[in-house]
C-alpha cells in the first residue's frame, strides 16, 4: 500500500481554527482543507497510507469504515492532483506523525473532507517576478 | 565581511532597541564560499565610487545602507524617506547593507554557483539558505543576507534601469530574510490607524484592498503602508517600512491631489511616495487591532463581519508568502500566530465608499477601548 506525504518543501501549511491552509509554492495555489479533511491532512503530515488515514477517521468518528473510506479515496486523489501530496520516499510502514495528531476533541461529529482552491494570486506574481534568472547559476555569464 | 566606513545622516528622533545577539558564521559551504567572492565585488565597487551612507529605522532597529557612489540612491532611499534618520544612540547597526550597480561603478558581482536553483512551475529563480545566510537571485537582482552576521548586499546591473516595482519596495527579499531572523513578519498588506490603535487590510487584487486605503487616506486616517510592513507579532505590533504608495493609474487620476506619481506611464501601476505628498499621514507603526479582509459586495451599506482565524490567514498569508523567497514555512507559522492573537473581520465593502473610513474608524475605536 502507498504511503503519503505532504509535498515539502513546495508546499507549506498551517493549521488553524480546526482547518489547514495550505500552499503550493511551485503553482502559487492556495487551498483552505476542512472537515475531516483537516483530520486526514494532519495524518498524512507524518506520512500514511490511505488505508492508514481512513482507519484513524474511521476511529475518531465512530463511523464504519467503508463509510469513510468512501470520502478518504477520492480526497487523497484530488490532494494527489493538486500536487499537495506524493508518494512518501524513504519512510518506514510504521513511521509516527511529526506535525500534531488528530485533532482532540471526542465529540467532534464527521462532516465530509473539504479541499477549496483559490487562484487569484497569480496577477500579484505576474506583477513582482522572481523567476527569470538561468539554471545555470546567477548570473548567466555564458550568454553576456 | 567587512564594510568600509562613512558619514552619518541628519538627526532624527531614536527609539532604543537593544542591538541583535552576534553569532559566528556557520562552517563553510559552495554558498557560503561565493558570498566571501559578492562581498569582494562591492569593496572593488565601493573602491571606484566611494560610500555614501545612510541609516533607517526598521522595527525599532538600525539598519545602515551603504551606497557605492551616488547612482543607487534614488531608487532606493525615497521609499524610506521617512525612516532615515540619526540613529548613533543605538549603536552598531543590525544591519549593514551594501548597495551597487555595475553600470555606475564598473565591478559585476562574481557569479554564484548553479546548484542553489529551484525550479517551480513559474520558471527557474536562484535562490539558496544555508544556516541564516539567504542568497536571493531574480529579477535581475542578486540579494545577500547573513542576518546573523548583521551583513547584507545587494546588487543590480544598472541604477538607471530599476524596475517601478523595486523602487516601490526597494530591499524587499533583503528586509524579508533580515525580518525572519528578528522574529518579525514581513506581511503583504496595507496598514492603516493612528498611534494607538490601527488595522491591516488584507486580500487579493480586485479584493477592494486598495479603494479602502485610500478612502481611508482621504478621510485622514494616518498610513503605516500600502503594501508592506513588518509586524511583531509577539507584541502585535505594526512597523511602517515603506512610504510609497502603488496606484492603478485611473485611481491616481481620479485623486490628483492625493498622490503625484514618481514614476513613468509605462509602468503597470502608479508608484507615489507619501513622505512627499502627505508626510503628515504616515504613522511610523501601531498596535494591531484587527485584521480586515476587504470583499466587493455591490450592496449599498459597509459592514463588518466576524471572520475566523482560517479566513483571516486565507487573506493574509497567501500573497505575503508567494511574493517572498525562502523561509516559507517559518512565515506562514508566524501569520498563523498572529491571527490567533488578533481579531478577524470580513469588510463587506458598500457601493459608497466615502462611508468605508468611518466603519474603520470604528472598528479601531471599538477595539482600542477593549
Amino acid at each position: 500500500m502507498d504511503r503519503f506525504e505532504v509535498s515539502r518543501p513546495a508546499v507549506v501549511s498551517s493549521v488553524v481554527d480546526g482547518e489547514v491552509v495550505a500552499i503550493n509554492l511551485d503553482t502559487g495555489s492556495y487551498y483552505n482543507i476542512a472537515g475531516a479533511g483537516t483530520d486526514a491532512w494532519m495524518v498524512v503530515e507524518g506520512t500514511a497510507s490511505e488505508d492508514e488515514v481512513t482507519a484513524r477517521l474511521a476511529d475518531r468518528y465512530h463511523v464504519p469504515v467503508d463509510d469513510i473510506a468512501a470520502v478518504v479515496s477520492p480526497f487523497l486523489g484530488e490532494l494527489l492532483t493538486e500536487g499537495l501530496i506524493r508518494p512518501a520516499e524513504g519512510r518506514g510502514p510504521h513511521a509516527e506523525p511529526t506535525e500534531g495528531d488528530l485533532r482532540e476533541d471526542d465529540q467532534a461529529a464527521f462532516s465530509p473532507p473539504v479541499l477549496e482552491k483559490f487562484t487569484d494570486m497569480e496577477d500579484l506574481l505576474l506583477v513582482d517576478p522572481v523567476h527569470d534568472v538561468s539554471e545555470r547559476g546567477w548570473p548567466n555569464v555564458e550568454a553576456d | 565581511m567587512t564594510f568600509p566606513s562613512g558619514d552619518g545622516p541628519t538627526s532624527r528622533p531614536t527609539e532604543i532597541v537593544a542591538p541583535p545577539q552576534r553569532v559566528e558564521r556557520p562552517q563553510s559551504s559552495l554558498l557560503l564560499d561565493s558570498i566571501d567572492g559578492v562581498q569582494a565585488s562591492f569593496d572593488a565597487a565601493t573602491a571606484q565610487a566611494g560610500v555614501i551612507q545612510r541609516d533607517v529605522l526598521l522595527a525599532g532597529q538600525r539598519v545602515r545602507l551603504q551606497f557605492a557612489g551616488p547612482s543607487l540612491i534614488p531608487a532606493i532611499e525615497p521609499a524610506f524617506d521617512h525612516l532615515v534618520g540619526n540613529y548613533d544612540a543605538l549603536g552598531t547597526p543590525s544591519l549593514t547593507v551594501g548597495v551597487w550597480d555595475a553600470a555606475s561603478t564598473g565591478v559585476r558581482p562574481v557569479p554564484l554557483p548553479p546548484n542553489v536553483s529551484h525550479h517551480g512551475e513559474n520558471g527557474p529563480r536562484y535562490h539558496g539558505e544555508h544556516d541564516g545566510v539567504v542568497v536571493h537571485a531574480g529579477d535581475a537582482t542578486l540579494n545577500v543576507v547573513e542576518a546573523a552576521r548583521g551583513k547584507a548586499l545587494y546588487y543590480v546591473p544598472d541604477a538607471n534601469n530599476v524596475p517601478w516595482y523595486q523602487k516601490a519596495a526597494p530591499l524587499k527579499d533583503v528586509v524579508h530574510a533580515w525580518a525572519g531572523w528578528h522574529n518579525l513578519a514581513f506581511i503583504h498588506a496595507a496598514a492603516v490607524g493612528h498611534p494607538d490603535g490601527g488595522v491591516l487590510l488584507a486580500g487579493a487584487a480586485g479584493s477592494g484592498k486598495s479603494t479602502t486605503s485610500l478612502a481611508c487616506l482621504r478621510a485622514g486616517l494616518g498610513y503605516a503602508g500600502d503594501d508592506y510592513v513588518l509586524v511583531d507579532v509577539e507584541r502585535a505590533y505594526v512597523h511602517s517600512l515603506y512610504s510609497s504608495a502603488k496606484l492603478e493609474w485611473e485611481n491616481l487620476d481620479r485623486h490628483p491631489r492625493l498622490f503625484q506619481a514618481v514614476n513613468s506611464r509605462a509602468d503597470a501601476k502608479a508608484v507615489a511616495l507619501l513622505s512627499r505628498d502627505g508626510p503628515e499621514r504616515i504613522v511610523s507603526g501601531f498596535p494591531l487591532r484587527a485584521m480586515l479582509l476587504p470583499t466587493v459586495t455591490g450592496r449599498d451599506e459597509t459592514r463588518v463581519v466576524a471572520a475566523t482565524a482560517g479566513r483571516a490567514l486565507l487573506g493574509l498569508a497567501p500573497s505575503s508568502v508567494l511574493q517572498m523567497p525562502g523561509q516559507s514555512q517559518p512565515a506562514l507559522g508566524a501569520m498563523t500566530r498572529l491571527v490567533e492573537r488578533v481579531p478577524a473581520f470580513r469588510l463587506e465593502l458598500g457601493t459608497n465608499v466615502s462611508a468605508v473610513p468611518d466603519v474603520v474608524e470604528s472598528v479601531i475605536k471599538n477595539l482600542r477601548s477593549r
